[in-house]
């Protein structure tokens, strides 16, 4: 798969998600804006505010403006992949969402998830991407978005391994029992048909060994990203977290992209 | 240039991602008190502690003559049946998790049962919760509001089974 395929595949799918995101907050802004009060919240930037220098910060997140930048995000978001092929119109729009992200988090702070953290490594990454002269760069800029992928799925794999709760496979039936990450029905499934250290181990197996697939070229990858898209979906369907399937399912052209070139046992066999 | 730069940035971003997952690093520390825009992600979802409590927000009204009202409770989470495409309460939710996580994080000296830290008090979650309840609607004879964060735990009995684990002081209304 080449890299400019990769990076404008990536692009469509993340910008699906940022849309989703950007209208969610649009509808719940009331809510949110009521309990997360700017004025209380800007002291929490403690050097921006003892040095005054939050009076843009103030006029930005006036609920009229703050909901403008929102429909403009959502806006640029829907636009970037049809521009793909215009350098400095998919720049503007790669500058537009990320500014937007970040400035999201700048006002909120509480609130955000893996998700987010996703969106920000995969526009930070199309911005460069864009910015980029040599096609090495831009090369780097999708294996950067790959490397990012595995570390997330590791680290998230081993922090589940060395827990007992984890190992002991009660994890996922205690989370699907919560009325915050869990439903009902799903619950009573799971502890009906026992299923809790079957999903628990199934999920360490996932996340720790499923990345070393990359490293075994393509075929291997795509066994690995058809699982993980199995796991997000059932992710969104039981515990509502939605924007997970499109900021992790907008990185896999990228970790295809990248397996292509880390095909290690192909590397071996060449030398060997 | 451009080259360099951005070679540069990714080393540095994905070594700083890298520290922020071993939550003691202490180089990571003063870095991530900079990160005002969450540019450095941890990924350490629902590990090693899963979470397995729903926290609830509950507050009481008391009227002029010092007698109290029943606990209410603020609803917050939303459900909508096609939440796996379209959940918008899922921010509120998740950033009142984030706001009562830290509030009621015990530090080493409420560990050991000694008073709670009166700088909470002051802290941001503290402040973001008390404006937020104090700003719902009362009736006219009420003059102050206290409120508690009460824990369950999920399953079939979990709601038979609340743990109030924070209680404020009375709040007057102005």
């Amino acid at each position: 798969m080449p890299v400019e395929i990769a990076a404008r595949m990536v692009v469509s799918v993340a910008s699906i998600g940022i849309m989703i995101n950007a209208l969610e907050f649009i509808v719940s802004r009331t809510q949110i804006t009521e309990f997360f009060d700017w004025a209380i919240l800007r002291t929490k930037h403690v050097w921006w505010y003892r040095n005054d220098k939050l009076t843009l910060f103030d006029w930005l997140f006036k609920p009229s403006i703050f909901t403008t930048l929102l429909v403009l995000q959502a806006c640029a978001a829907l636009t970037a992949p049809v521009v793909f092929r215009h350098r400095l119109l998919l720049l503007s729009c790669c500058s537009l969402v990320l500014g937007i992200h970040l400035l999201t988090h700048f006002r909120f702070i509480y609130g955000f998830d893996g998700a987010d953290q996703m969106q920000t490594v995969i526009w930070a990454s199309l911005l460069i991407y864009n910015l980029a002269d040599s096609a090495r760069l831009r090369s780097g800029a999708i294996a950067f978005i790959c490397a990012q992928f595995v570390l997330c799925y590791f680290t998230s794999g081993m922090a589940k391994l060395i827990s007992p709760v984890w190992r002991g496979g009660r994890a996922v039936g205690l989370i699907i029992a919560t009325e915050s990450y869990g439903s009902q029905s799903a619950f009573q499934a799971v502890q009906r048909l026992r299923l809790s250290p079957f999903l628990s181990w199934s999920t360490i197996v996932l996340e720790v060994g499923g990345p070393f697939l990359v490293f075994l070229g393509p075929k291997p990858t795509v066994v690995f990203l058809v699982c993980s898209l199995a796991f997000h979906v059932g992710i969104a369907v039981v515990m509502g977290l939605n924007t997970f399937v499109w900021a992790f399912v907008a990185t896999f052209p990228a970790v295809y992209c990248v397996s292509q070139w880390m095909h290690v046992t192909k590397w071996l066999s060449t030398r060997l | 240039m451009i080259d360099i730069l951005a070679r540069i940035f990714f080393l540095i971003w994905f070594v700083l991602t890298v520290l922020n997952q071993f939550h003691r690093g202490r180089i990571i520390h003063p870095v991530k008190r900079l990160d005002v825009v969450g540019i450095i992600p941890i990924w350490t979802f629902f590990a090693p502690n899963p979470g397995r409590n729903d926290y609830h927000l509950l507050f009481r009204d008391m009227t002029i003559d010092e007698s109290t009202s029943v606990w209410r409770t603020i609803e917050i989470r939303g459900r909508r049946p096609f939440r796996c495409v379209w959940h918008p309460s899922r921010r509120i939710h998740k950033a009142v998790n984030d706001v009562l996580s830290q509030l009621t994080h015990t530090n080493s000296n409420e560990a050991q049962g000694r008073t709670l830290d009166k700088g909470r008090l002051i802290g941001v979650p503290y402040i973001i919760l008390a404006n937020f309840i104090l700003n719902q609607p009362h009736d006219f004879r009420s003059i102050a509001r206290q409120f508690t964060i009460a824990r369950t735990a999920g399953g079939t009995d979990g709601l038979t089974n609340p743990t109030a684990i924070f209680l404020s002081a009375f709040h007057r209304f102005e």
